[in-house]
């Protein structure tokens, strides 16, 4: 009977099955590199999904992974070719922040600089970039969100959707700081660029983002905020958030607003 | 004298049967049931892909493409060029329609009759462009679709073959991604 069992775990041990459940970032790696040097468009469409779930793996499980800083520079240069010069810049300034330790090609660097530029940043701009994300150990702890604090910090509304869908990836692993918070919230609601960037110029705590703030902004992020609930249909949300913009804001154009939120809001 | 008649039912009903087997007036009939079959699918593999990869382009559709304008191409998933395709549809029959509003409404048949002039307005060049958008888009719809989804399947195939082999050079007993287990495959 032991020897039936012997043979049993031996057998066990010989046979595999390959799960395949991901390709390895090595695979998508080289893959990648087969066919930038191609540059067939068609060919490239078709691996845009596995880039991004690549990316979203290296970041989220496997960030200390040998392959990643040559995927990232890789992904830079396909994203390039692809002509989406705001991913192509995130993924480059990745590898830059988080892996600077692997050799890539110096024609990354003219791809990184042209990427950057066509995201709406000036040559300056993007040498003060490089200095700070330099100053980002490999190995530091929460590395990416010292990265994703550069890259929001550019206030640049390019980069924002993609940026966003980055600083979520991370919700659940690390207790997000207040900014990020406070950003993803006013990122939602669609607050533009400049007035993100007057509210983040503020030492911002955990509480509400309309305790924090002057009245005029107050106003804009009361306002903005109730319209989006109103969009998503979230009713409840809508009128607790028209509650406090009563209680907060009592101007003859605040009566008239709050008026066409509560009809909207009936 | 029964017998006889027994084997001619089964000889009708047979011929019958491999008859209604073909699924299309195509002339390759369709010799298994894809929709028992479960494929083995590779974990990567998104559902636009497997869908492209599990459809191809029989003759029915010919006729189909002419009924819906930019057919092919929407069933090659390429929606672009298949809403383009049913607007310069529309485009050619709208011509069409006017062309045949001007016939009906101001021939002046009866006229051409007594004096023996051709006066009828029809417009020849819109006849013609509306015609060639017609036909033009149904045949781009059918040649260029067709085209389109063995590209695409061509390129899905590449793209897994390639990875698939580049994974199984990494092969590795200690990665992780592999499970130890124990397969037995029965074929009859």
């Amino acid at each position: 009977m032991k020897n039936v069992y012997l043979i049993i775990i031996i057998l066990i041990l010989t046979f595999e099955i390959d799960a395949l459940g991901q390709f390895s970032t090595k695979t998508e790696y080289l893959y990648l590199k087969h066919i930038n040097t191609q540059s067939n468009k068609l060919l490239m469409k078709q691996n845009i999904f596995d880039v991004e779930k690549t990316l979203f793996h290296i970041i989220k499980n496997d960030p200390t992974g040998t392959y990643n800083g040559h995927f990232l520079s890789e992904a830079g240069r396909f994203y390039h070719k692809m002509n989406i010069p705001q991913k192509s810049y995130i993924c480059y300034s990745l590898q830059k922040a988080l892996y600077p330790n692997d050799s890539i090609a110096s024609y990354h660097e003219r791809y990184y600089k042209t990427a950057a530029m066509q995201t709406g940043l000036s040559l300056k701009q993007i040498e003060k970039t490089d200095s700070l994300l330099a100053q980002i150990g490999p190995s530091a702890n929460g590395s990416y969100i010292m990265w994703l604090r550069i890259m929001v910090f550019q206030f640049n509304k390019k980069n924002t959707e993609t940026l966003y869908k980055l600083s979520q990836i991370n919700e659940q692993k690390h207790a997000l700081p207040p900014w990020l918070m406070h950003w993803q919230f006013l990122t939602t609601i669609n607050i533009k660029e400049k007035n993100k960037s007057e509210i983040l110029q503020i030492q911002l705590s955990d509480k509400p983002i309309f305790e924090q703030v002057d009245n005029k902004i107050s106003k804009k992020v009361f306002r903005k905020a109730i319209r989006t609930r109103i969009k998503q249909n979230a009713k409840a949300e809508g009128k607790r958030l028209l509650k406090k913009y009563k209680q907060k804001h009592n101007s003859f154009s605040d009566h008239l607003a709050q008026t066409i939120f509560s009809i909207r809001l009936f | 004298m029964f017998q006889e008649k027994f084997h001619l039912w089964i000889i009708i009903f047979t011929f019958i049967s491999v008859m209604s087997s073909a699924q299309d007036f195509d002339i390759y009939p369709r010799l298994q049931d894809d929709k028992i079959k479960t494929p083995g699918i590779n974990a990567n593999m998104t559902a636009d892909e497997f869908s492209l990869l599990s459809r191809n382009i029989r003759m029915m559709d010919m006729p189909y493409s002419l009924i819906v304008p930019g057919y092919i191409h929407f069933k090659a998933k390429d929606n672009t060029v298949g809403y383009t395709l049913l607007g310069l549809r529309i485009a050619g029959y709208t011509g069409l329609a006017i062309n045949a509003y001007r016939l009906i409404i101001f021939d002046k048949r009866a006229e051409n009759i007594i004096t023996g002039k051709n006066n009828l307005k029809q417009d020849q060049n819109l006849f013609i462009t509306s015609s060639i958008l017609i036909l033009g888009s149904w045949l781009f719809d059918w040649i260029h679709g067709k085209y389109r989804l063995e590209k695409k399947q061509e390129l899905i195939r590449y793209k897994y073959g390639i990875k698939l082999q580049l994974e199984k050079s990494q092969r590795n007993y200690s990665q992780k991604n592999y499970v130890p287990s124990l397969m037995l495959t029965y074929k009859f």
